[in-house]
């Protein structure tokens, strides 16, 4: 089986960060591909893609919650109503430090972890740590 | 105590009547002093005096005292020096009286109560005439006394009846001013609940006159809604399941306004402790109910206030945090990089978050400020020139936009309002408008507006986009946190803005949306049409 990183964030730089820090970490070492949305629209079609192909992969995404359109917690709710819970493993990345939206992201439970904003070099050895963990 | 006292003559003021009866008696009789005196226990006291030098005397010492002592029709003593009885009496040897000829006073009981006299320093025998002059003017004295009773008696009466007329009204008065006070209903009615006693301010607040309208029950000026719960009440304190019962009710005042009154229907029991009547005591709450009303808006007002404070937090939280999250993620990373043209590009990254988040801190103080009193930056603004201006800048911000718009605005009209508010009010809408293109055809936004009332003025900016799902986004789409403009570099406060900057106007938005058919924008603003 297949390990797959999605990035999902509206704001560029935060993408670039992000990417940035995972690659410094040897994450392509780890997992199959790293692919970067700026719409989580577009993150959910792939998905469902890759249910209805019967894509035979595990993807791990690190998910921002504040985007225009379809937001973080939208993007967790289609998750649940198309049936692609079991393919996905997430964790929150958000600018957010409300203790609210930190509650929140607990109740989902395709919700493995919960960063906020920035990555850092500890923030990414815990990711990959958890991917190390979950799936190899 | 004699009979004189009950004619309370004793010690009153002279009477002018008599003073002439005594001064006719003194002439008639050729007499130096002339006298009508009472008697009162041991007292003679002069109501009438002519030529006496005192007015009051002891009785038992004065010559009268024998016309009582003796029950006499009359006395006459021609000369005291003369008159073994009286030669040695003080009134001739002091005074030096030799004549006295008095006459008693009668009550109607036939008491002596008095006595007219005349006196004389000389002797003098009074002829018959003289007597019968003499006896007449006692009598006289007695009719006007007894008419002077009658009178005084009659007076004392009328005071007195006045005083209980005046008592019983003040009472009356009394309680007709607590019964027909300004504050409460006061009523009774039957046990079906006609009226049969109301107060002035029950027939003057709910216009009920039982007099002309004999009929009318206490229900009758509810309102349909509350009907049931007054029957309701009113049974159970009629039917005896309760003494007593507190029910609130809106009725129809004068002039058809509505009044939210408090009743109290209260059972009447008479001795055989059934029940005969109900009291029905009514308070008028409705300013009561206004304050209160007036309090939960304040209090809704408030939870607005902090649900927008709360947003506001959100706000900092995401448009803030995030720029500065970026900032500090940059840093990390130019710790660690070693490339020079990473660097410089890193650098040049960093400087760009620094001057969004001030950009952000500057939106974040206009819409703070938002509310404060910008009467003085108001300014005629032409609408069809600031739409042309908006669709320009939206032009010249995103060029690879594809659309079209029509500004059906009439180039005459003139809004007085702030300038800045109305442009990014626009600039937020039709941005709005351009995130939503459908696939299926170009985009294109007609602006329109029209003189809904004298003082309102709605302009719609309709688009023929793929329309929004307001089920979902609805709630969301003037919400601060919703980023959905991407079109201002500061981001997730545009239409929160303007509709911020809308209501700040004195005006409100209103969306409809519907799929693949587009989305019309209402913006009803304050404009006087003349």
């Amino acid at each position: 089986m297949k390990i797959k990183v999605l990035l999902i964030d509206d704001d560029q730089v935060s993408l670039l960060i992000t990417k940035k820090y995972l690659v410094g970490q040897g994450i392509h070492d780890l997992v199959d591909d790293l692919t970067l949305f700026t719409k989580a629209e577009e993150a959910l079609n792939l998905l469902i893609e890759a249910k209805n192909t019967q894509e035979q992969a595990i993807f791990w995404i690190l998910l921002d919650v504040n985007m225009p359109g379809m937001n973080g917690w939208d993007f967790l709710d289609e998750m649940g109503r198309n049936e692609l819970n079991h393919l996905v493993k997430i964790v929150m990345l958000t600018s957010s430090i409300s203790e609210v939206d930190r509650d929140k992201a607990k109740s989902y439970s395709s919700v493995f972890g919960y960063f906020t904003k920035p990555m850092s070099q500890e923030k990414c050895e815990k990711f990959n740590a958890l991917v190390q963990e979950k799936d190899i | 105590m004699s009979d004189s006292s009950i004619f309370h003559f004793m010690d009153t003021k002279p009477s002018e009547q008599l003073d002439k009866l005594t001064r006719l008696a003194v002439k008639i009789c050729k007499a130096d002093i002339g006298y009508i005196s009472f008697f009162d226990n041991d007292r003679q006291w002069l109501k009438s005096n002519i030529g006496m030098e005192t007015s009051e005397f002891q009785l038992s010492e004065s010559i009268c005292h024998y016309l009582v002592k003796n029950n006499l029709t009359h006395l006459t003593i021609p000369d005291l020096s003369q008159d073994d009885t009286f030669k040695e009496h003080y009134a001739f040897k002091e005074n030096g009286i030799r004549f006295y000829a008095g006459f008693p006073l009668l009550s109607n009981s036939n008491q002596i109560i008095g006595s007219f006299c005349v006196l004389g320093y000389s002797p003098q025998t009074l002829d018959e005439l003289q007597l019968e002059f003499l006896q007449a003017m006692a009598e006289q004295t007695m009719v006007l006394v007894e008419s002077q009773r009658l009178s005084h008696q009659l007076a004392i009466a009328t005071e007195r009846q006045e005083k209980q007329v005046g008592d019983s009204s003040q009472a009356a008065n009394y309680y007709n001013s607590i019964a027909n006070n300004s504050t409460f209903y006061i009523c009774k009615t039957d046990l079906k609940g006609k009226l049969i006693y109301c107060n002035d301010f029950y027939s003057r607040e709910l216009n009920v006159d039982i007099t002309t309208h004999p009929e009318t029950h206490i229900f009758n000026s509810i309102t349909l809604e509350y009907l049931k719960a007054a029957t309701e009440a009113f049974q159970a304190v009629a039917s005896g399941s309760e003494s007593k019962l507190r029910v609130l009710l809106k009725e129809t005042a004068k002039d058809q306004n509505i009044v939210t009154n408090l009743w109290d229907f209260i059972a009447v029991k008479n001795p055989a402790n059934e029940i005969v009547e109900i009291l029905c005591l009514g308070y008028d709450i409705t300013e009561l109910e206004e304050n209160r009303a007036q309090i939960q808006l304040l209090a809704d007002y408030t939870a607005f206030q902090n649900k927008k404070i709360l947003e506001y937090n959100t706000f900092v939280s995401h448009d803030i945090r995030s720029h500065v999250a970026n900032a500090n993620g940059i840093l990390s990373l130019l710790d660690i990089i070693t490339d020079e043209n990473e660097y410089r590009q890193y650098f040049k990254l960093l400087k760009k978050e620094i001057k969004e988040t001030d950009i952000t801190i500057v939106a974040m103080d206009r819409m703070t400020s938002a509310n404060v009193d910008f009467e003085e930056s108001k300014e005629p603004v032409s609408l069809y020139h600031l739409i042309e201006y908006v669709f320009d800048l939206v032009v010249r911000t995103k060029p690879d936009l594809v659309f079209s718009y029509v500004n059906k605005i009439p180039e005459n009209l003139i809004l007085f309002s702030v300038r800045e508010y109305l442009e990014n009010v626009f600039l937020n809408v039709i941005s709005n408008s351009l995130k939503f293109t459908s696939n299926e055809r170009e985009m294109k936004i007609i602006v329109n507006a029209l003189q809904i009332s004298n003082t309102i003025l709605q302009i719609t900016v309709r688009d023929n986009g793929k329309g929004i799902d307001l089920a979902k986004y609805g709630d969301s789409l003037f919400k601060i946190q919703s980023p959905l403009n991407d079109i201002k570099e500061a981001k997730g406060i545009g239409l929160y803005l303007a509709k911020k900057q809308i209501e700040a106007l004195g005006g409100r938005v209103d969306i409809e949306s519907e799929h693949e058919k587009g989305t019309i924008v209402s913006l009803e603003l304050l404009n006087y049409e003349n």
